[in-house]
């Protein structure tokens, strides 16, 4: 009995003794970051690498020049043939501008193709772009911070394949001074140690990602939809901007906000974000924006 | 179906041949603690002259059939207590009805503790483990005894940390472990966001815990079973305890009435003033919060053979906390139990217990920000009628049959900025039926099949689940067990290790399959010398149909039901080693625990390029290698005594970061994105867990009039800070990283009167 016992201790040993699970060696990354919007010129592409995450990080020497970049309009989605390639240019250290230009065709594909001169890598991604919508109706010109009758905004139908729109609001500041702070955001701003970098930041306030089932469908089809006093940083004039995104953008956003925890992830749990890009990581994106303008009024006491 | 009911049959025909074979006495009763009358579960009854005897139920109830006529000596015996002995003569055909009274030892320095043979043979069946109430009050315990945090020092058993009272058995979740108390489904059993348990150990009479391979009695989970028993209440005299500590404070009493007993406990946070104190100086500090629970029950002796109780818990924590100057933080969540249970001695070979329970669970939390406000609105019914009976139609065998049957409804609402987002309401019929034999066809072995039927209505889900256990006695010091099991689970829990409060179940549906899985384990339970224990388990077990909330959705507002959650795969296996020293001034035990777990989810845990759908097995953050703790208990004097714990374990999985980067150009920010590269997910390795905790007692006297008890507590004597995780500060260049510690060295007082 003993020496049966013994038998499986020893190999229990040699079992714990094995690493089954190893780490991974840091492998660098092309990394790429471009936004099209509907209706709008080609944006510019930026293109660098990853750095090891204890080493300083700095874009300019990360960057990757002299890349050969194009985005390709494809006839009938993905997998389909070039209809119209627009090549790119190095314009700056990592960064890219189309030559000629082009404005982005809502609904459409987009592929993006970069090759490199030294290399036989690749970066490949496409991007189908949603639908254009716009705010329609009467947008009040003047709210009352916090009072019952909120910023409402009725959108259009806008459409993607194959799922409901996933909308993105932020608010864009028009006079960016601490006084114009509203309650939450001075309280933030008066506690931070970089006060700057927060006024910067609460410029350009996002919502973050609201699914279209959200909102309260109109007979009309449209969307209506309460801006939500969270979003408002600053009295005064803001520029209300509704984007709504297509999947490179979605999927980059949703896994990236749970790297440093939150959701259902033990602390300490990272993975990567999901990318929709072959050869390379990060975003070749696409997205359909409007924009209406309100002026917040302090509260009346 | 057909197999249920032919092994009915089977079981049937079995018994029905042994029966008329022979016209035998028989002799069956309850077995109770004299002073109080508490039932005693697991209590042993056997005769001296006949190598015969039997354990008694969840109920404190015996039996022993097909005796031969005669004169012999009755023995009763159970651990703490003095044997019980009678002559008794049993003529042909009679059936006797004897109930025990045990009467507790008086503790004596140096005496021996011996376990009754039965207890022992019950609590050494395969996977099972008893922690005895006394040793959880004397456990050193972070402000509060817990029996949560006792069951974390047994083998197979892991704490996801410092902060957390979850269990995690076996490579499981939280979520795969059944928590009944008095036979009644409870759905959040913490208080203080998940820092300890809900069960008051002034009001429990017995915890045990099927850490796998649970027979099929139980159902409903892919893991483990935790049964807690509150305390019947004194049948004889009034008694009760009042205990006051630096979080919360608790009070008992139980006494008789002409017809039975009750017993009432509660239990309190007491940290409030200190709160208000602090928040003269501090800023956010909560500015309300409050924890308590009440248990309750009450016992009708309605005749010898028909016991009715009532079993009455409620739990609630509140808290309100304005961290900013517009913005604040509510959270109101706890859980309800009822459950009405009335025993039923058919006969002597056939006893039954039938059972209704409520339970409802819910979870109110709330953000107010600049005026834009996030509530949740998580409630949960479970009511249930469960019956189960045991019937023994001969000395081979007991048969164990029942169902459970209940109707759950699950309700969710979301609200984001006063609009429901997200609505859901869930309502389910559940049924399950079981039967199982415990055969004995030899002298040394036993053999225990058993099957369970499980239904759910929601999709229509019918799932079988057959269960085995086989032992082998070859000597009367070793016992060589395995187990196999297959266990259905129609339930997730969405949770975060870190915090419980949040808690919300979410079930399996049309196009959510239930969970699966099957466990193997083998074992052998060992007394290598008078008074030591040395037992050894190896399982293993797999995961199937995992479905757990997609942890990447910010928003399931519009989402079909199916379309929130990810389904995944997973096993777990793994070495338990237990030494135990029961006797003498010097007692306690060691555990060991080798453990592996794994899990898998699509698109989770690829390698960057590889396929969407692509995905490798993954250590979850609380796998760890080795675990042991050490559990001693020194009686230093009549008065003093010693209690210390220690726990060493592998660090915990974490995922280290390789490589960064940023994105700049986000159309509805000013902040640049930072983003981390990863390769496989939790392959390295935390720092090495240890800590040490002590607790000394003292016995006194409360002017003379109560006895009294002291205890001075120091957790994490030598502070080690352990490390939780690693925090990044992107703030700084290259990025930052610090240490999250658990907690530091924490004293604790406590004082307790019994009277």
């Amino acid at each position: 009995m003993h020496k049966q016992l013994l038998i499986v201790l020893f190999l229990t040993g040699i079992v714990a003794s094995c690493e089954t699970y190893p780490q991974d060696e840091y492998q660098e990354q092309y990394v790429v970051e471009a936004y099209l919007v509907a209706n709008r010129q080609l944006p510019s592409i930026l293109l660098s690498k990853t750095v090891r995450a204890d080493v300083l990080y700095d874009f300019e020497e990360q960057s990757i020049n002299n890349a050969s970049i194009e985005v390709q309009l494809l006839e009938s989605g993905p997998n389909s043939a070039p209809e119209q390639i627009f090549t790119y240019q190095n314009q700056l250290p990592g960064i890219y501008i189309p030559n000629p230009n082009h404005k982005v065709l809502p609904t459409r594909t987009y592929q993006l193709k970069i090759t490199f001169p030294y290399s036989d890598d690749i970066v490949t991604a496409y991007t189908v772009v949603p639908d254009t919508f716009r705010v329609v109706g009467e947008v009040q010109d003047t709210v009352e911070y916090q009072s019952p009758e909120q910023l409402e905004l009725t959108l259009t139908q806008s459409s993607y394949p194959g799922r409901q729109n996933i909308y993105v609001f932020n608010a864009l500041a028009q006079n960016i001074i601490p006084q114009n702070l509203t309650p939450f955001y001075k309280e933030v701003y008066d506690e931070s140690e970089t006060p700057e970098q927060e006024l910067e930041s609460f410029s350009n306030n996002s919502s973050g990602i609201i699914n279209e089932g959200n909102f309260e469908l109109n007979p009309n089809g449209s969307f209506t939809f309460d801006f939500p006093w969270i979003g408002i940083a600053f009295y005064q004039e803001n520029f209300i901007v509704a984007n709504t995104i297509d999947d490179n953008i979605y999927d980059f956003i949703r896994s990236q906000e749970t790297q440093l925890g939150g959701s259902t992830f033990s602390p300490g749990q990272i993975q990567n974000v999901i990318y929709r890009m072959n050869g390379g990581i990060g975003i070749f994106g696409s997205l359909a924006t409007d924009t209406v303008k309100t002026f917040v009024e302090l509260p009346v006491l | 179906m057909k197999y249920i009911l032919r092994f009915i049959l089977l079981l049937t025909f079995m018994g029905a041949k042994n029966a008329s074979a022979q016209e035998a006495a028989s002799i069956s009763g309850y077995v109770t603690d004299s002073e109080s009358g508490e039932t005693l579960i697991s209590a042993s009854v056997g005769f001296l002259e006949l190598n015969r005897g039997a354990a008694t139920n969840s109920l404190g109830y015996y039996t022993i059939t097909n005796i031969k006529p005669g004169t012999y000596t009755i023995v009763g015996t159970y651990v703490g207590y003095e044997t019980f002995r009678q002559q008794i003569t049993l003529e042909e055909g009679q059936n006797i009805r004897l109930d025990i009274e045990l009467d507790p030892q008086s503790v004596q320095l140096g005496e021996i503790e011996v376990r009754s043979f039965r207890e022992e043979q019950e609590l050494k069946n395969i996977s099972i483990s008893q922690v005895e109430t006394e040793l959880i009050k004397e456990l050193p315990a972070v402000f509060e005894a817990d029996v949560f945090r006792s069951i974390q020092l047994l083998p197979g058993v892991k704490a996801a940390s410092d902060f957390s009272s979850g269990l995690y058995i076996r490579g499981g979740s939280p979520d795969q472990t059944l928590i009944l108390l008095d036979r009644t489904t409870v759905y959040n059993p913490s208080h203080f966001f998940g820092f300890f348990s809900t069960f008051n150990p002034d009001a429990i009479k017995d915890v045990r815990l099927y850490k796998g391979g649970y027979p099929s009695e139980y159902g409903g989970r892919l893991g483990s079973v935790l049964t807690i028993y509150n305390k019947d209440g004194n049948r004889n005299e009034m008694e009760g305890t009042v205990t006051a500590s630096l979080l919360a404070s608790r009070a008992s009493i139980e006494g008789p009435y002409s017809k039975g007993s009750w017993m009432i406990a509660a239990r309190r946070s007491t940290i409030e003033p200190l709160l208000a104190a602090i928040r003269q100086s501090e800023e956010n500090v909560p500015s309300k919060f409050y924890f308590y629970d009440i248990n309750s029950k009450i016992n009708f002796d309605a005749s010898d053979s028909d016991k009715f109780s009532l079993a009455i818990y409620a739990g609630q924590d509140r808290v309100t906390f304005p961290f900013s100057e517009d913005a604040e933080f509510e959270l109101d969540y706890g859980n309800q139990t009822i459950s009405g249970n009335w025993t039923h001695i058919f006969s002597e070979k056939l006893f039954s217990n039938f059972v209704l329970t409520g339970s409802r669970y819910f979870n109110y939390p709330e953000f107010e920000i600049a005026g834009t406000n996030f509530q949740r609105n998580n409630i949960l019914y479970d009511f249930s009628l469960k019956s189960d009976l045991e019937y023994i139609p001969n000395q081979k065998n007991l048969v164990k049959t029942g169902f459970w049957a209940g109707n759950f409804t699950f309700k969710l609402r979301d609200r984001f900025d006063d609009s429901n987002n997200f609505t859901n309401r869930i309502q389910n019929q559940y049924a399950s039926l079981y039967v199982q034999d415990e055969w004995r066809p030899a002298e040394r072995w036993i053999i225990t099949p058993g099957l369970r039927l499980n239904y759910f209505s929601d999709g229509d889900y019918l799932r079988l689940a057959p269960r085995l256990s086989v032992e082998h006695q070859p000597n009367s010091k070793v016992r060589l067990q395995a187990a196999y099991g297959r266990y259905n689970q129609f339930l997730t829990l969405i949770s975060n290790e870190a915090f419980s409060g949040f808690d919300v179940w979410l079930t399996s549906a049309e196009g959510v399959s239930p969970a699966y899985g099957d466990q193997y384990i083998i074992g052998a339970k060992t007394i290598p010398f008078e008074g030591y224990g040395f037992d050894v388990e190896l399982y293993y077990r797999n995961m199937i149909d995992l479905f757990e909330l997609d942890p990447f959705l910010p928003d399931v507002a519009g989402l079909p039901y199916q379309d929130v959650f990810r389904f995944g795969e997973g096993y777990a296996y793994g070495m338990e080693v237990f030494f135990e020293k029961r006797q003498g001034d010097f007692s306690g035990f060691i555990g060991y625990t080798l453990g592996y777990t794994w899990r898998k989810f699509p698109g989770f845990n690829s390698p960057i390029g590889a396929d969407s759908e692509n995905a490798r097995f993954y250590p979850p953050k609380y796998d760890r290698r080795h675990d042991i703790n050490i559990v001693a208990n020194y009686q230093i004097t009549d008065r003093w005594k010693l209690t210390s714990s220690f726990n060493f374990a592998t660090g915990q999985s974490y995922t280290k970061v390789l490589g960064r980067y940023a994105q700049f150009e986000l159309p509805w920010t000013n902040d640049n994105r930072n983003v981390f590269t990863v390769g496989k997910v939790n392959a390295s390795r935390l720092p090495n867990y240890h800590r040490l905790d002590l607790s000394l007692s003292r016995t006194g006297s409360f002017f003379g009039i109560a006895e009294s008890i002291l205890q001075l507590q120091v957790i994490n004597v030598y502070s080690r800070r352990n490390v939780w995780f690693y925090n990044f500060d992107f703030s700084e260049n290259p990025v930052l990283r610090t240490e999250a510690n658990l907690l530091p060295i924490l004293p604790s007082i406590s004082y307790t009167v019994n009277f």
